[in-house]
């Protein structure tokens, strides 16, 4: 009866986790940005480069077409282009065919057209009328001019071709008509979707389109490659889904062949489990709650609380006597757990504290989840372990005791190792720091490069050099460029840059625009300017009136902003210029490479307060700099808390030590592992250190401090194995993976925990064994 | 009128030089252009301008491509330039000797005798006529020596034909 009433509580727990989690999940916003290394109030500059990382112009769509002759590959790009235009996921795609003016999408600047070009005081004198003319006159005589005559007798001074010129989007070589790379081996196209780069349904619903209307030219033996910012979010969202899927049921499989092997009683898996996913579950909700968003960094970091939650169960069941109820087991082992819990808890508490925002959502989330396991493990678990569930017949007992001791006889040879390599990784460290942000998210590395290539080919800048130009409003800030361009344009002449493009080029300042209204002469002015030339080439002036009632309505029209723009096409193609943040406007000026640095430093800093220069990439690598800094400095504080809290619990400085030193040493071991293998360290390896730490002390509890002698010495190292081999094996899978934030904690932890079982075995003392 | 279409299905596909004058109302002078036309058998026509500026004017069944002498390449739908398909639609099926085709949304009117024939070209639709007046050809045999286009604002344009060398 008993035994039936406990199989009703696990079913009704287990449709309790899934329940929480089908209620829980949909309402996380799970974020995968750049935000997780900003401060908690981050500078504007600090902004702007989360703004480009994730790029300005969100919802581009790249797409590269290779495997076949230049000519196929463009018939290819042509036919996928085209099919795209209809399928309406597009405001604009491009492969490179230029296309005829749409007058219909460029009516606001047609109609602002002396206002928006140089207008200069001899723009309309009549000798200058007269050379406009004959060039209008040469034009109608191509194929563009001859469909547009209407327009270009309209505007013989030219301003709508110098219009066209600035706002047509430049892209990469011409081959057969269409963008390829420089061996014309790849065609280029770039398309900009309706749905928003974060909007991943929208996303996945373009990815759907673009392959099949790739299909056929795949089955031609074509490579059709994706990318853009929304692409790679999605690319992210599946690969981290997959992988979490595949990885837990390899690690779930392995862990309960160990544990199944250790028990033979199934209902372990649901004992252990429950802690397990709860805790997440909870973390998850939690920073959730505080936050507003989990990002994706502190919730992958946050499965990993599954090598520490899995140990309180285990532990529960080892340590369990066939005349004890669990409950009671509970009670002796609560001293000992809690303090294990709360040192880690301690530890990445002090993280919370964190003014880094991602770092403080991992400390919380890490910090309540383990509060959760803990709390789960000492008052629910003992409510459904089965009253004879017990591991006291495993057979792998005499094998961990014998290597234990072995361990402990050679524990000053494993020290002295440890410190000569302790001294060689020293002399690597410094080298070893990775400040590369691409190796601090979770695209695979062929993915990342992938959209590199298609990025440069594409010649999608990737802005790594600005000047920044702010304002207190839009007009301020395109003023302070044009008051910017004339040292802009010396530098390029000097060869300071390259080129540069900014929102002021496009779009001038409402005083320029006012300025060049006053040039425009009235209608019986310009028609008597207008009479000698239109003699002189044989044109009625009756054919030039529309240009003369233009340019008096041009007048006295209201200069054109931004907003006028929307909804059309052109509003985005000045958004990557002109930011809008709070109560500020950040104008960027983008640079073409090469840049001479120094020179634009001082131009910048000779420009004023409001205007200088920014090296995104320095700037990047500087921020990381920052955080590294800043995440010793509180993985340090989170160690000292730890070990304040451990020393609180056990009250004697002796056995604090006991139990700190083979964590200590585990986490020094791994760390020097990490260094002399050369693998780059970032912040997750660091991250991974502070839970080898928490798991380490958990270990080292079990051989100190007076009351643990109530259990056999047998049952610890038993408990210390099956909690080392379950955590190694989830940590080893998770080191498998191709994300290189889950690959980094895998590998820390799987070594750092076979390090803290050596430690612990070491300090192993046999002689203190006493039974209840 | 068959007699006509026979001729023209018979005609070689060879190299044609052109000079077209554009008159534009109110442009006292035209502008003058010189080049070559081609033919391809797949119904594909193309107009290289060597005169005044460099460019070349392919035109496909509803599409067209600009080849202008810097390299670029501008391809667009016919769709949203009513004259140029109409025209192009009634050349291309002209050459092929298409007359029934034509005939579906113009008057033809022939006049003249093989060695010196003319055939006008009426739209029937008043949308047509909107943009389009008429267009006259005229020619020798299966051979076009003169087209020309008027405009619904007074443009007009006169193509003379000849067989390169």
């Amino acid at each position: 009866m008993k035994a039936l009433r406990r199989l009703w509580r696990l079913v009704a727990t287990v449709i309790a986790i899934a329940g929480l989690g089908v209620a829980v999940l949909p309402g996380l916003d799970i974020r995968l940005d750049f935000s997780f290394f900003l401060p908690q109030n981050p500078r504007p500059e600090h902004l702007l480069i989360v703004d480009r990382l994730r790029d300005t112009a969100g919802g581009i769509v790249l797409i590269g077409i290779s495997g076949d002759s230049a000519e196929t590959i463009a018939s290819a790009s042509d036919s996928i282009t085209e099919a795209l235009v209809k399928s309406n996921r597009f405001t604009a795609i491009a492969n490179g065919r230029s296309i005829p003016f749409d007058l219909s999408i460029a009516q606001p600047l047609v109609e602002s057209r002396y206002l928006l070009t140089d207008t200069r005081t001899d723009t309309f004198a009549e000798h200058n009328l007269l050379t406009s003319l004959q060039q209008r006159m040469t034009s109608l005589a191509s194929a563009h001019g001859w469909i547009l005559r209407d327009l270009l007798l309209r505007d013989p001074t030219g301003a709508m071709e110098e219009l066209i010129a600035q706002w047509q989007v430049k892209g990469p070589n011409i081959e057969h008509g269409v963008w390829m790379n420089d061996d014309a081996t790849r065609a280029i196209m770039i398309g900009r979707t309706v749905a928003s780069a974060t909007d991943l349904d929208g996303q996945r619903d373009v990815a759907d389109v673009i392959n099949q209307v790739a299909a056929k030219w795949k089955d031609r033996g074509l490579i059709i490659e994706i990318s853009g910012p929304g692409i790679l979010a999605l690319n992210s969202s599946q690969i981290i889904r997959v992988e979490m899927i595949v990885l837990s049921l390899v690690g779930t499989l392995m862990v309960t062949v160990i544990l199944f092997s250790a028990f033979r009683d199934p209902t372990i898996l649901v004992v252990v489990g429950l802690p397990l996913v709860m805790s997440v579950l909870i973390g998850a909700v939690v920073v959730q709650l505080l936050f507003g968003h989990v990002h994706g960094i502190a919730l992958t970091f946050g499965a990993t609380l599954a090598g520490v939650a899995i140990d309180y169960p285990l532990h529960l069941a080892v340590h369990r006597h066939e005349k004890e109820s669990p409950a009671a087991t509970a009670a002796h082992l609560a001293k000992p757990l809690m303090l294990s819990a709360l040192t880690t808890i301690g530890g990445f508490l002090a993280i919370a504290m964190a003014d880094l925002q991602g770092l403080a959502q991992l400390g919380t989330l890490t910090a309540v989840g383990m509060m959760a396991a803990y709390l789960l493990s000492r008052w629910v678990m003992p409510w459904l372990v089965p009253s004879g569930m017990g591991a006291s017949s495993w057979r792998g007992r005499k094998a961990v005791t014998f290597v234990a001791t072995h361990v402990r006889k050679s524990r000053f040879l494993l020290l002295g190792l440890l410190c000569i390599c302790s001294v060689g990784a020293l002399m690597k460290i410094e080298s070893t720091w990775k400040n590369d942000i691409a190796d601090l998210g979770v695209l695979p590395f062929e993915v990342r490069e992938r959209d590199r290539i298609l990025r440069e080919e594409a010649g999608v800048p990737d802005a790594r050099y600005i000047v920044i130009v702010r304002g207190q409003d839009e007009e301020q800030v395109l003023i302070r460029q044009e008051e910017l361009r004339p040292a802009l344009i010396a530098a390029q002449e000097n060869g300071a840059i390259a080129s540069f493009q900014m929102a002021a080029d496009l779009l001038p300042s409402i005083a320029t625009q006012r300025a060049r209204q006053r040039l425009l002469p009235d209608s019986p002015e310009l028609m008597a300017r207008l009479m000698a030339p239109s003699a002189v080439l044989g044109i009625d002036i009756a054919v030039l009136v529309p240009f003369i009632e233009d340019v008096e309505t041009q007048r006295h029209r209201d200069p054109l902003r931004a907003r006028d723009l929307l909804p059309s096409p052109l509003a985005w193609r000045l958004e990557p210029f002109l930011r809008k943040e709070r109560n500020q406007v950040t104008g960027l000026v983008l640079l073409g490479s090469p840049v001479d640095v120094g020179a634009m430093e001082a131009l910048a800093d000779s420009a004023g307060p409001e205007v200088f220069f920014l090296d995104l990439r320095l700037q990047v690598s500087r921020l990381l700099e920052d955080y590294r800094r800043s995440a010793i400095r509180w993985l340090v504080v989170g160690a000292v808390v730890g070990f304040a809290i451990l020393f609180l619990g056990l009250r004697r400085f002796g056995a604090t030590l006991r139990a700190a030193v083979p964590a200590g040493a585990a986490v020094v071991a791994t760390l020097v592992f990490l260094v002399l293998c050369g693998i780059p360290l970032t912040l997750f390896h660091f991250l991974g250190l502070l839970l080898v730490g928490g798991i380490g002390v958990d270990y080292a509890l079990f051989f100190s401090g007076h009351h643990l002698r109530y259990f056999q010495h047998g049952q610890n190292l038993q408990s210390i194995a099956l909690c080392g081999a379950s955590t190694i094996t989830v940590f080893t899978t998770l080191a498998f993976s191709n994300t290189p934030v889950l690959h980094q904690i895998g590998l820390t932890v799987a070594f750092g925990i076979g390090c803290a079982m050596i430690a612990t075995f070491a300090f192993y003392r046999p002689k203190i064994q006493v039974s209840p | 009128m068959d007699q006509l279409a026979v001729a023209l299905v018979a005609a070689p596909l060879e190299r044609i030089a052109f000079e077209e004058r554009r008159y534009l109302p109110g442009v006292q002078d035209p502008i003058v252009l010189r080049g070559y036309l081609l033919r391809s058998g797949k119904g594909k026509l193309e107009k290289h301008v060597q005169y005044p500026v460099v460019e070349s004017f392919i035109v496909d069944i509803d599409s067209v491509e600009i080849r202008g002498v810097n390299g670029s390449i501008t391809r667009f739908n016919l769709d949203g330039y009513p004259v140029l398909r109409t025209v192009t639609a009634i050349f291309r099926d002209f050459l092929a000797g298409s007359l029934q085709r034509i005939r579906k949304d113009f008057v033809l009117n022939l006049s003249g005798h093989e060695f010196a024939w003319t055939l006008g070209v009426v739209p029937r639709d008043a949308g047509i006529l909107e943009y389009l007046k008429d267009m006259q050809l005229e020619g020798q045999g299966g051979r076009v020596r003169r087209v020309t286009i008027k405009e619904a604002d007074g443009a007009r344009t006169i193509m003379d034909l000849a067989v390169s060398q």
